[in-house]
């Protein structure tokens, strides 16, 4: 499974959004309502899943998926 | 056969970073943190087990862990080992801790059903966090009702101790170090006091666990033969427990009439349902020690008002040897920066064996939060603030970051007025030998016997470390009552031997502070196990 599909799949997962297609640039907050606690516990699957440490700043940047994946992507290779 | 595992939140507690604050560490000793914090060499040392998971693990018939502290890695190490049921207990405080938590447990072992529970639950944000169940409340019917048991059977009390002593001889395993048992009487308390977290937790209600006193001295007395009788000395978990007259006279009499081992309690009460009992019958029944809360020289609160003044009871309690410890709050409505320092003037004419200061917390779930939420007076913090040193309320009278600076100046000034919170404890046990050892009453003179065991155990504490106390004032009441005490019991050999090594241990850690950079301490991780017979062979120590 790749990045991209692995981290929907985790989002699907927290969102309880079965069936819903998910968009990758949508903003969590605006779109899926993702509030700051629900946007902690993403962090944490993730980075368990992989392995890293997202720092709060970078996470505190974090608007879309998609900012999520490139984060990982950056996180692992410097890993 | 069932696997459960319970487990404490991870540690480290003292690194600062997303998941701890600074000194983080520290508040989990709870009397160098709290009630002893002290800036000598003399303040007292105690890490309190999680009792709750404790009583929950030895209340299922199963195999069931209690891991307490454990790193990272032993967590994960353990969650491999496949567990049926993992619980989580946390404050809040460790919120963040319990969401990486979560997240190993589902990467680990999937099918692994999660219970998170602990005063940390009262935070609506839990819901968030993934896990299967969310126990707010009482944690062992919840568990057997979980695991498809029948949730009110009866209750064993397992063994739960906890390691009393110098902070200083912490590291020097040939030093005493006495254990303290803990037993859970009850949770909740009836009070309903604005700010009590406990209170609100349990919505006001009080919630049994021992039923009775002869259940409560059971479980001391089991305490007491699976320790071979080191584990004499109790602290009862129980808000208020004076408030259950049946319950604390049931034990008192247990305790005076078929108690040939000496064994005592502590407890916490308020100044209004302790005021309503005959203080030498408690004496007599086993009490040694009794936390009221004073709250503030102007209480606005219910539960402290009685006939009788509270300086009045700490000052009867002492004369009966009963030891104490005396709470107040800082930065209450009425508190201004002119009259704030008169709490720390109050509490050292109450004089209390320990204290603790702390701040005005509002706690979740509590109507001092809720209040204060309508009138828009909570600063955002993250979750690992949420502790008695926080400052989170605006207050009308003072800039944040302005009343913490008082208790912390309050206890030093305690300190140096009163001498360590362990003199303070001392002459309270010599001064009930004094008033005592002649008593009528039969329970009284056994009392009075245990009190100078203990003085003579503590006494050789101050033989030689008089130079380490704050000023010549303090030196002069230490001299005093230690002349008294010896011409009452002249020191023994071993007296005058443990009081040299005690003035090496102070001479040592005076020199390591000169040259080693204080780090954080972590408490040890600690793993216990029940087996699934556990309950059924304890269960007839309690029937």
């Amino acid at each position: 499974m790749s990045i991209e599909e692995k981290v929907k799949a985790c989002f699907r997962e927290l969102a309880k959004l079965k069936g819903v297609e998910i968009d990758m640039n949508a903003d969590l907050r605006v779109v899926y309502g993702v509030d700051s606690m629900r946007a902690v516990k993403l962090i944490s699957d993730i980075e368990v899943e992989y392995n890293i440490e997202i720092p709060d700043e970078k996470a505190q940047q974090i608007r879309c998926l998609n900012d999520v994946v490139i984060l990982i992507k950056e996180l692992s290779s410097a890993n | 056969m069932k696997k459960v595992l319970l487990t404490s939140v991870f540690q480290p507690f003292g690194v600062e970073n997303r998941y701890n604050k600074k000194g983080d560490d520290f508040l989990l000793d709870y009397l160098a943190s709290r009630l002893t914090r002290e800036p000598g060499m003399f303040a007292l040392s105690s890490y309190v087990p999680h009792s709750g998971l404790h009583l929950i693990a030895a209340n299922l018939p199963c195999e069931s862990k209690v891991l307490e502290y454990p790193t990272i890695e032993e967590f994960i190490d353990e969650i491999k080992k496949g567990y049926d049921y993992i619980g989580i207990n946390f404050l809040i405080k460790g919120l963040r801790k319990v969401y990486h938590m979560v997240s190993l447990i589902r990467k680990y072992s999937p099918s692994t059903k999660i219970i998170i529970g602990g005063f940390g639950t009262i935070l609506h944000e839990t819901d968030q966090i993934g896990a299967d169940y969310v126990c707010k409340g009482e944690g062992v019917q919840f568990m057997r009702e979980v695991m498809g048991l029948e949730p009110a059977g009866k209750y064993v009390h397992p063994v739960i101790t906890a390691e009393v002593t110098l902070k200083v001889f912490q590291g020097h395993d040939f030093m005493p170090q006495p254990r303290m048992g803990l037993i859970t009487s009850g949770f909740g308390c009836p009070n309903a006091c604005e700010f009590c977290c406990t209170s609100a937790y349990y919505k006001h209600q009080n919630i049994p666990f021992l039923k009775s006193g002869r259940e409560i001295y059971r479980a001391m007395v089991f305490a007491n033969q699976q320790t071979k009788g080191v584990v004499k000395d109790f602290l009862i978990f129980e808000e208020d427990m004076m408030l259950y007259q049946p319950k604390v006279t049931e034990l008192s009499q247990e305790l005076e009439e078929h108690d040939g081992i000496g064994l005592s309690y502590g407890c916490f009460a308020s100044l209004r349902a302790i005021s309503k009992y005959d203080l030498e019958g408690l004496v007599a029944g086993g009490l040694s020690h009794v936390w009221i809360g004073i709250e503030s020289k102007h209480p606005p609160f219910e539960k402290r008002q009685s006939d009788i003044d509270i300086k009045e009871m700490f000052k009867r309690l002492h004369s009966l040897g009963v030891t104490t410890t005396g709470s107040s709050i800082f930065g209450l409505e009425h508190h201004t920066p002119d009259n704030i320092w008169e709490e720390v003037e109050y509490v050292k004419e109450v004089e209390p064996c320990t204290v603790q200061l702390s701040n005005l917390m509002p706690g979740e779930g509590t109507a001092l939060r809720e209040r204060l939420e309508r009138e828009n007076r909570i600063y955002q913090v993250g979750f690992k603030d949420a502790d008695l040193y926080s400052e989170i309320i605006a207050h009308p009278n003072f800039e944040r970051g302005q009343i913490v600076p008082f208790i912390l100046k309050g206890y030093e000034d305690i300190y140096e007025s009163l001498g360590p919170s362990l003199f303070r404890i001392m002459r309270t046990w010599f001064a009930g030998y004094k008033n005592l050892h002649r008593s009528p009453r039969s329970g009284l003179r056994k009392r009075a016997e245990i009190y100078a065991r203990k003085t003579r155990s503590v006494a050789p504490i101050f033989f030689r470390t008089q130079r380490f106390l704050p000023n010549d004032a303090v030196r002069e009441a230490v001299k005093e009552t230690l002349d008294e005490v010896c011409s009452m019991f002249p020191p023994r050999a071993e007296d005058l031997a443990f009081s040299g090594l005690v003035e090496k241990i102070f001479e040592l850690e005076v020199e390591r502070q000169r040259f080693v950079k204080p780090g954080p301490i972590e408490p040890k991780p600690i793993i216990t196990c029940y087996d699934r017979e556990y309950y059924e062979r304890n269960l007839v120590n309690f029937l």
